[in-house]
């Protein structure tokens, strides 16, 4: 911490140990502590000796501070919860039997009105007050919903399916095809004339409402195409997660041991992921390019999108290169030669000695897979065009990288890599336009 | 005790109570910032959470039937109407209903009544009713807590459900300690009594043997920390930048490149910041300069790329390095504009007199210094900001009258009037009026601090001042925090015998600071068989501070310099 100090603010010069006033001068600062600091002199003077040693453990304590130490604590529990859905659900049943009669009570209604419709508005009307029964207007002086009064401007409207009055705002339209629907019945070739001269019933906004919760019932099943591709994404997931990587993982450690009959198989399972990784990757572009009508579904599909392609990215990367049959074949050479040492020096003697240094081995047998691990693409020979440009030649390694890190899905180095080739690119033009003033200096850099 | 993995464990169990399937997330607007303040988008993504909604009255209509809906809610007489008419005409499959504190059965009985469709399928309290912003830190974002020196009643119930909810989602049942001189204090700790008695249930928590102990304090006791200038980085880009929500607004800043105008600075996924958030300026500035010095090295190395195995390098290190650069260029960016405020507010100076002043340190010559610092032409606030700090921390008898000449020197150089009105606010905010005798024996005990930070040599002269309420909780941790000032809440029993710590959360009503939370950390280092747990009404800067003053002594007539003894 004291060093801290000094890195922060350096403080030179001549200061006041008491008050930290820099003076500048020696003898200006010798003058103001005989000054200002007389009393304290004494006081300072017979501390000394007695925090000498105090101060040294001190700063010292200071020093083992200034290593990063953090608090750490048991790890957390999830806290308390409670949960209400038992009562919950108690208040609703008793709410839902009330909607349910309500409702069949509106459908029953709706069967009665359409049934033997008369084409005739003034006949129909007649029909309609003999099913239900209309609300005399006089007793009416205000819109139940909105409790406007009602005028010239403002008329009383009947509901056809509860007789109620409402006025204009406070009301909707019920086609008479959907009504039909409603019922389960089509609409019936000798009403589709019908359908045309007069369109709809007029509904409070209550009766509609119950219409259409019961509508919207029957569309809540319906799964878009999304949930489809959806549901084989999770699939492959959860077969890599779950079973896949598992698998490779146990072969994985057996090559490692040195069981060379193990590499077909980690091939096979690796190959595997793999075919899955893609087909997540392509089932999850599909989900994108999904013809999206409304807002919120095109951010959803983006969301799935990102969300894949981390997905792939951190189980592909995960899964490390394979070691050849040489190296696996090396490993298991030395593995025997470690057993027949250890057969050769009594066995009790050096054990612990021996299981160091196949440990050590093991250690650094680790440290050359991560190695292969972390070294990315290599350039591709065969792709090197012949050119005498070394711009053009690097320009061509990196499209091979290109190629490859698109292979391994690592979408964001692909990207940082695009970026670079343009650069090199835009370079590239450069160059070729200066040396078309300057022949013959075209490669220098 | 952590409070980051609390609030992040609720939010992984709502996700998993669900099930499988592609999730939709319904928040209002503070819960939206609780989730956020947790829980990194891609983090979120791999839960299959791939929609995030806020409950207004002007939300879409799209239905999407084949998702699941979380809702996750304050328990609000707004969201439970909202929340209704959602239900009426729901726009997703099934709904899974997660309120963030203790809700009233009449209004489950509301929102059942509305789920004609039968789409909900659980309705829970998880309460993750705060702002975690460090494992031991929380705050309730209410900018203000009052008028008059009292409650306003909404943000006194704002407060007490955040505490309930930092304990419910902790388990811990605790003793209450209030302070004695502040009637606010006493007020909420009689709130969060009220509760804890009516939820009997909930606090049937089993508990160890030591109980743990809510220490509620108020503001008013120590103004003097929220004006000092901080050094350390989280507070220093609080003061000069403002975080909100875990973000800092960097759009004011000429030809700022778009993707900077606003940076998140997340302790959980920025490493960089999570290693030096409280390392001092200086250390920062050191930090920073090796780190841009080793990229300038791989840069330069990058530049000349003769051979095939230099590109190669070069291109393998590219995203790692286009990764880290965008990390650093957020830190470098930040710690250019500290700097400059830091050389064009003259702040080096302005924090040496702010702690001389705020540590008694050289009281004679402070009106002197301050004349002199207000003569160099420092910016308004800073200037009102010495003349509050020697207003609230001097009180020798012609103090009143070097005041007022003050007051005139700011009225001289134009500084604006509501700066000059905020110094007789400050004054009025504070509570703690010292008597002589106390004041003798605080000076005695000054001056031992002093000949102990002598003792250090180079002790830091920017960081002297110690917040009071480090003090207070050093005090608790020894089990000497006096009872008389800080009394347990009555009809609790209270343990006769000398107590034992290990769990304490402290709550500041009108906020805490940065430099607190750190001071908090660093207890918590030092101390390992205790665990504290810090959390106010905001996090303030000064300037916020003195808002939330200015409206808290709004209408407070009596100015306390009368009350002094002349």
């Amino acid at each position: 911490m004291t060093e801290a100090g000094e890195e922060n603010i350096v403080l030179e010069g001549f200061l006041c140990p008491i008050c930290k006033v820099d003076f500048g001068v020696d003898l200006k600062l010798f003058l103001h502590f005989q000054e200002a600091h007389s009393e304290d002199q004494d006081l300072v003077k017979s501390f000394k000796d007695l925090f000498g040693k105090a101060k040294e453990k001190i700063l010292k304590n200071d020093i083992g501070k200034k290593e990063e130490r953090h608090y750490v604590w048991e790890p957390q529990e999830i806290g308390e919860v409670q949960s209400h859905f038992q009562y919950f659900k108690h208040c609703r049943n008793k709410w839902v039997e009330h909607f349910v009669m309500e409702t069949n009570k509106t459908v029953v209604r709706l069967e009665k009105l359409l049934c033997n419709l008369p084409q005739d508005p003034n006949k129909r009307k007649t029909h309609e007050q003999t099913i239900v029964h209309w609300l005399d207007g006089k007793d009416v002086t205000r819109c139940p919903d909105c409790t406007k009064s009602f005028n010239i401007t403002r008329r009383q409207h009947h509901c056809r399916l509860c007789g109620s009055i409402v006025c204009h705002e406070c009301s909707c339209f019920l086609p008479l095809a959907k009504a039909y629907e409603t019922i389960n019945e089509t609409a019936k070739n000798q009403l589709t004339s019908l359908t045309q001269s007069s369109p709809s019933f007029r509904l409070c906004v209550h009766c509609g409402q119950v219409l259409e919760n019961r509508e919207q019932i029957k569309y809540r099943d319906l799964k878009p195409l999304m949930c489809d591709y959806y549901d084989k994404i999770i699939e492959c997931r959860n077969k890599i997660e779950n079973d896949l990587l598992i698998k490779f993982n146990q072969t994985y450690n057996l090559l490692k041991e040195g069981e060379s009959s193990y590499l077909t198989e980690a091939n096979r399972i690796r190959s595997d992921i793999v075919k899955l990784a893609e087909a997540i990757d392509a089932l999850s572009n599909r989900i994108l390019k999904l013809e999206n009508d409304t807002n919120s579904s095109k951010v959803t599909t983006k969301n799935i999108r990102l969300a894949m392609i981390q997905c792939v990215q951190s189980t592909v990367l995960a899964i490390p290169a394979l070691p050849s049959l040489k190296e696996i074949e090396e490993i298991a050479q030395r593995k025997r030669e470690a057993a027949e040492a250890r057969l050769r020096n009594g066995q009790d003697l050096d054990k612990p000695k021996i299981s160091q240094s196949v440990s050590k081995r093991h250690s650094t047998q680790k440290n050359e897979i991560k190695l292969r691990l972390e070294d990315g693409w290599s350039p591709v020979t065969n792709a090197n065009v012949n050119s005498d440009n070394p711009v053009v030649e690097q320009m061509n390694i990196i499209k091979n990288y290109i190629k490859q890190a698109k292979e391994a899905y690592r979408f964001d180095e692909v990207a940082s890599l695009e970026r670079n080739l343009q650069e090199l690119n835009e370079e590239y033009f450069k160059m070729q336009n200066d040396s078309g003033n300057m022949p013959g200096y075209s490669t220098k850099n | 005790m952590d409070l980051i993995q609390a609030v992040k464990l609720y939010i992984i169990k709502m996700t998993e109570d669900c099930g499988p399937g592609m999730k939709v997330l319904l928040m209002d607007k503070t819960t939206t910032s609780i989730v956020s303040a947790v829980f990194s988008q891609s983090e979120i993504l791999q839960r299959e959470v791939y929609l995030f909604e806020q409950l207004t009255s002007t939300s879409s209509s799209d239905s999407m039937y084949h998702m699941k809906c979380i809702t996750f809610l304050r328990p609000t007489r707004e969201n439970i109407s909202l929340l209704c008419k959602e239900l009426r005409n729901p726009r997703y499959g099934y709904y899974y209903i997660y309120f963030s504190n203790i809700i009233s059965k009449t209004d489950i009985k509301t929102i059942a009544e509305s789920d004609i469709q039968e789409v909900v399928r659980e309705v829970q309290e998880y309460y993750a009713d705060y702002l975690a912003i460090a494992p031991h830190l929380f705050s309730l974002n209410i900018p203000s807590c009052g008028q008059c020196l009292s409650w306003d009643p909404l943000q006194l119930t704002r407060c007490t459900q955040g505490i309930i909810s930092v304990l419910l989602s902790l388990k811990k049942n605790p003793l209450i300690r209030f302070q004695a001189s502040s009637k606010m204090s006493k007020q909420l700790a009689e709130k969060v009594k009220v509760i804890f008695s009516k939820e009997e249930n909930l606090f049937n928590l089993k508990q160890g043997d030591i109980q743990p102990q809510l220490l509620i304090l108020d503001r008013r006791e120590d103004p003097v920390t929220p004006l000092l200038m901080p050094w350390s980085y989280q507070a220093m880009v609080h003061e000069l930048l403002t975080i909100n929500n875990n973000q800092v607004d960097l759009s004011h800043i000429e030809d700022i490149k778009p993707d900077l105008h606003k940076v998140l600075l997340c302790a959980e996924q920025d490493d960089l910041y999570k290693q030096n958030i409280y390392k001092n300026f200086g250390e920062i500035g050191e930090i920073m300069k090796s780190l841009i010095d080793d990229f300038k090295s791989k840069a330069k190395n990058h530049q000349k790329l003769d051979t095939i195995s230099d590109m190669k390098a070069f291109v393998e290190n590219y995203p790692q390095f286009k990764k880290m650069s965008g990390t650093v260029a957020k830190h470098v960016i930040i710690m250019e504009q500290l700097s400059n405020y830091v050389t064009k507010k003259n702040l080096l100076e302005v924090s040496e007199l702010q702690q001389q002043i705020a540590c008694d340190i050289q009281s004679s010559q402070h009106t002197q210094k301050i004349r002199e610092l207000i003569e160099k032409n420092i910016p308004d606030e800073e200037a009102s900001k010495l003349v509050m700090l020697y207003a609230l921390k001097s009180f020798s008898k012609d103090s009143n009258r070097e005041l007022t000449s003050l007051i005139q020197i700011l009225k001289s150089k134009k500084v604006a009037d509501h700066w000059i009105e905020l110094v007789h606010d400050v004054m009025k905010f504070q509570s703690k009026i010292i008597l002589d005798n106390e004041n003798t024996l605080k000076n005695a005990k000054q001056i031992t601090k002093r000949f102990y930070k002598d003792l250090k040599g180079v002790d830091n002269i920017f960081t002297q001042h110690v917040p009071l309420m480090k003090e207070l909780v050093e005090d608790l941790i020894k089990s000497r925090l006096k009872e008389e000032q800080y009394p347990f809440l009555s009809d609790i029993n209270q343990p006769t015998k000398k107590y034992e710590v290990q769990d304490i959360i402290v709550f500041v009503i009108g906020g805490v600071t940065y430099e607190e939370s750190m001071a908090i950390y660093n207890l918590n280092t030092a101390n390992p068989q205790v665990r504290i747990i810090l959390g106010g009404s905001t996090v303030h800067n000064s300037s916020s501070f003195l808002n939330e003053v200015k409206l808290a002594t709004f209408g407070v007539i009596k100015s306390r310099g009368g009350s002094r003894k002349l």
